[in-house]
């Protein structure tokens, strides 16, 4: 396919550009190509990199520059040390853990029967309901946010890691289904009709035909979920109270403003909340990149 | 585009098909049931008692006490307000252009067939893997006055002492701005490159040979085909900014003054902060309806393209 593309984005220059060859142009072409690419790509990594270079080296940029091979011969790991040892930091990324999986495993379930239902089903209303998914989408959360610490109180849901899940599966499903119901569209008709006629219900097929073919497009949408519920802080803030029981986000956002800036804690603390964030980009990166194909793009 | 596929569903089915006791009718309730459940308990109970805590004077402790509509009033004549407004709303539009541009400068470029180019597609998607909280305190540590990368590379190549970026007033929202446009161009680059990805060749080879240049057969196949991509990313997209609360609380609370400040933390402040959840709930209640208001004309506008039918 880029193939195809590839013919007509490189024009053909018949006269020889400062009579150089044809050959030479190409390649000085590809050249230049790869020289913007990569630098912008230097660029965009950058702050990545920073991260890194002052989670082991509290050091300037001027210092840096001066001396660019010295941070690293100075590297230690006491930020690392600090973060983990003399801050909630530890707490933080646990219950960041429980609640990110807990709402993933919960929000992918229910959005699976829902996004199948939407997607695949008819019957008056479904668009109706397909409609209002992306209508939630339009909800402040903070309107959200200010009752729900209200009905949470009331119910004994108030600081408790259990609240936040149940908080995050509706955070999250609206998309969720969004994502999956373009997948189950695509499908074939004739899929659960020859199941059923083979004697299953229609559970039945679901559970045997439709839910193996649908894996790579629901481990997809459970990425998503994962990544909204590590990333999500306003919920959190507003309903929890003890720093033990706090996720990352509002734990770590209460380092600003603290008079003595201990740096490397900071982007050491900040690239430890990144690691779980990457494992999942990096085990399952070609979902994303097909989930969002298929999702996103209606063949 | 729609397939065979969906123009078959589209036919006019016999109407017992649609009874509501129809076999797939009840599967279709059943299944979506676990959903209802949790969006009706948790979003949609929540927004109409949030809508009817605007009416009240209420502290989250003391009993409410009915105010009407006093709340709204006092927000239209409120300068400060409609300040946090219009900062919210050049915040998401201009953020979602940017990122919007700048993803597909990077689709364009990964479309064609390099060495490593897989390698640089992952590499351009590494800031989506950075968690908010992580963006945010990364991002304050590069504008930081004296440490920071950013006046470093002014102060080395003697452009300016460097700027004061999120402490001053001027260039705080746009600040913030960059590292939220750094963290989702991802995003629209990835659904740009499915979307090209889609297009056939043989377009772009009719079109040479039609004598048309790069830049026609761009502007006349290109955007075309990713028009319904662009539709669905840029309603999400600016629908999140405008919910966005992480990267301004963290980076600058909403300062210098209220020059970067944004809806959902003036919300958050006015609610937990001076404890007044009644007025914060009227704020909210409003900025629901910017949102609802932009989000329903912009279904209309676009229904084919987002495929709600």
């Amino acid at each position: 396919m880029a193939t195809d593309t590839q013919a007509t984005l490189d024009e053909e220059s018949d006269t020889g550009f400062l009579g150089l060859s044809e050959r030479q142009v190409e390649s000085g072409k590809r050249i230049g190509f790869h020289a913007v690419l990569w630098s912008l790509i230097a660029l965009i990594l950058f702050p990545v990199f920073w991260m890194f270079v002052v989670s082991v080296n509290q050091t300037g940029f001027a210092a840096f520059i001066d001396d660019p091979i010295g941070w690293a011969t100075n590297a230690d790991l006491s930020g690392y040390y600090q973060v983990w040892n003399e801050s909630d930091f530890r707490y933080w990324f646990q219950n960041s853990l429980i609640v990110s999986i807990g709402a993933t495993v919960l929000s992918t379930a229910v959005c699976t029967l829902g996004a199948y239902s939407i997607g695949r089903l008819r019957y008056r209303g479904r668009t109706a309901m397909a409609t209002f998914l992306l209508i939630t989408q339009m909800f402040p959360a903070i309107l959200i946010a200010i009752p729900l610490f209200l009905v949470f109180r009331d119910f004994g849901l108030f600081n408790t890691l259990t609240g936040l899940v149940i908080a995050y599966v509706a955070f999250t499903l609206p998309f969720a289904i969004w994502m999956l119901r373009g997948f189950y569209e695509n499908l074939p008709e004739s899929l659960e009709e020859a199941a059923m006629i083979d004697g299953s219900t229609r559970f039945g097929a679901v559970i045997r035909v439709i839910l193996p073919l649908s894996a790579p497009a629901i481990a997809t949408t459970a990425i998503f979920t994962w990544v909204l519920a590590w990333n999500e802080f306003v919920f959190a803030l507003v309903l929890i109270n003890d720093s033990e029981k706090q996720t990352l986000p509002p734990g770590m956002g209460q380092w600003i403003g603290k008079q003595a800036l201990n740096w490397d804690m900071i982007m050491a603390g900040a690239l430890g909340a990144t690691i779980p964030m990457l494992v999942v980009f990096f085990l399952l990166q070609s979902y994303i990149v097909k989930g969002l194909a298929e999702g996103a793009v209606k063949s | 585009m729609s397939t065979n596929l969906e123009k078959l569903r589209q036919v006019e089915l016999p109407r017992e098909y649609y009874h509501w006791l129809s076999k797939e009718s009840v599967w279709g309730w059943l299944f979506l049931l676990p959903s209802l459940l949790a969006l009706g308990i948790v979003s949609v109970y929540p927004l109409t008692r949030g809508v009817y805590l605007s009416f009240f004077e209420y502290d989250g402790i003391a009993d409410p006490e009915w105010v009407g509509l006093d709340h709204y009033a006092h927000i239209i004549g409120w300068t400060e307000f409609w300040i946090v407004m219009r900062n919210t709303l050049v915040w998401a539009f201009a953020a979602v252009v940017i990122m919007a541009l700048i993803g597909l400068g990077f689709a364009i470029m990964l479309n064609r067939e390099f060495r490593g180019r897989s390698i640089a597609t992952t590499l351009l998607l590494l800031p989506w893997a950075v968690p908010f909280i992580s963006i945010a305190l990364n991002w304050r540590l590069m504008y930081n006055f004296e440490l920071g990368p950013l006046n470093g590379f002014l102060r080395l190549t003697g452009i300016s002492e460097g700027l004061p970026w999120i402490a001053s007033s001027r260039y705080a929202l746009f600040s913030v701005m960059l590292a939220w446009v750094w963290r989702n161009f991802p995003f629209f680059m990835l659904t740009f490159l499915a979307g090209m990805k889609g297009i056939p060749g043989d377009l772009y080879e009719a079109a040479r040979v039609d004598g048309s240049s790069r830049l026609d057969s761009f502007r006349h196949i290109t955007l075309p085909f990713l028009q319904p991509i662009v539709v669905v990313m840029t309603l999400l997209m600016s629908l999140w900014s405008l919910n966005h609360f992480t990267l301004i609380y963290v980076m600058t609370s909403g300062g210098p003054g209220n020059s970067s400040m944004v809806l959902p933390v003036y919300i958050y402040e006015h609610a937990f902060h001076y404890g007044n959840m009644g007025l914060a709930s009227a704020i909210a209640v409003v900025m629901l309806l910017v949102m609802l208001t932009y989000g329903l004309i912009y279904l209309r506008l676009y229904r084919e393209d987002i495929g709600a039918k």
